[in-house]
């Protein structure tokens, strides 16, 4: 690996890790498109090298949350079953799949996560909390500083999308929270700020799961993997930290707009 | 008094210290890449050839990437082992037996890809 290309990499995984979290997302979403696009990287390693970024950035966000008691760990290791079960079934069909089907793939999942985030930037609608169902989860709302307790409904249906998820992420190297954490919220009745931090909690251990397969198939490539992964880290840190500066529903439609045209470039590319 | 240790905190210091370690393990190797080269070292390997290439040179750059890069993705199997411990502490046997199970379904696929792949 030359030292331009160790530079493209850190700087793109700064890039791509501080839009993902400006966004509230894993850096896959952007880093996948990233090191096909720009660097040429084959389909394969380009997830194998999200992965792995997912891991480092999900791990660092969990230890802070889990500090913060925003995560519901009861409720995390349940659907993390659904997940790993989901994210194994990923691994091993996209390493059957062609690079040029796991790009398609990838064009259509830009296109739902454009939806999703537009869908979410428009909605202005109050949160939904239950207090009957089961494993109560409570934390300390910092902007409102208020407590908030809640409980958990409907675990059936939560399952079913941890699964599906799990699925995606470890097809196409994503961390999947964009679904999760709707569902968890509209199906199940968790607050946002919880759900969001329970589902990047389950994310390192779901990356994790496939990461082993790419890993065993010999698609890391240890040098872009590590450059990728430390840039993505650092960018996410940064994110994070930007956030809380910008607003992030303006930001939100320029995004989708970039995401619907890489989608376009990806689905063209041959 | 005696300091009881939280499920959470446990599970986050396990968790810090795996990025920590595994962001250190691959900016040394990176760095070290960058200035001597990896020759012509295996750069895209199954785990068994890589364990092996690690025992047999453990300085190399290679082995120092690598071992970053395992150490970052046992890190939440690792978390998985803390949340277990921390379930068995507080005898709730329900999550003992959650916890297991999510340990059980990855401990048998990095087995499979380690030893069988």
């Amino acid at each position: 690996m030359t030292l331009q290309t160790f530079v493209a990499l850190l700087l793109g995984g700064v890039v791509t890790g501080a839009f993902g979290a400006l966004l509230g997302l894993g850096g896959g979403v952007f880093l996948i498109p990233f090191l096909v696009l720009v660097l040429g990287l084959p389909m394969h390693q380009a997830i194998a090298t999200s992965i792995v970024a997912v891991i480092a950035t999900s791990s660092a966000g969990a230890a802070i949350n889990l500090e913060r008691r925003t995560v519901n760990m009861r409720l995390g290791m349940l659907l993390e079953i659904a997940t790993v079960l989901g994210a194994i079934a990923g691994g091993v069909t996209a390493n059957l799949l062609d690079g040029g089907v796991l790009r398609k793939l990838f064009s259509a999942l830009l296109l739902i996560v454009a939806l999703f985030m537009i869908r979410r930037a428009s909605n202005k609608g109050k949160e939904v909390i239950h207090h009957d169902g089961i494993l109560p989860g409570s934390f300390r709302d910092e902007a409102s500083g208020q407590d908030i307790t809640y409980t958990v409904k409907h675990i059936p249906g939560v399952l079913g999308v941890s699964f599906v998820a799990g699925n995606v992420s470890g097809l196409l190297g994503i961390g999947g929270g964009i679904f999760k954490v709707p569902a968890m919220n509209m199906i199940s009745g968790i607050p946002i700020k919880a759900a969001t931090a329970t589902s990047n909690f389950m994310i390192g251990v779901t990356a994790a799961a496939s990461a082993f397969i790419y890993f065993a198939h010999g698609h890391l490539h240890p040098l872009i993997g590590a450059s990728a992964a430390l840039g993505v880290l650092g960018g996410s840190l940064l994110g994070v930290t930007l956030s809380r500066k910008i607003h992030s529903r303006a930001i939100t439609w320029i995004f989708a707009g970039v995401m619907l045209a890489m989608a376009i470039e990806l689905l063209l590319r041959q | 008094m005696t300091k009881t240790i939280t499920i959470e905190h446990r599970a986050s210091l396990v968790l810090r210290a795996g990025i920590w370690l595994s962001g250190i393990l691959m900016s040394l190797g990176l760095i070290l890449a960058l200035i001597r080269g990896v020759g012509d070292a295996p750069t895209r390997t199954a785990i068994a050839d890589i364990l092996r290439f690690a025992l047999a040179k453990p300085l190399h750059p290679l082995t120092l990437i690598y071992s970053g890069l395992l150490v970052l993705m046992f890190t939440p199997i690792l978390r998985v082992v803390a949340a277990l411990i921390g379930f068995a502490e507080e005898r709730d046997r329900r999550f003992v037996l959650v916890s297991t199970t999510v340990l059980l379904l990855l401990l048998c696929e990095v087995g499979y890809t380690v030893f069988v792949k």
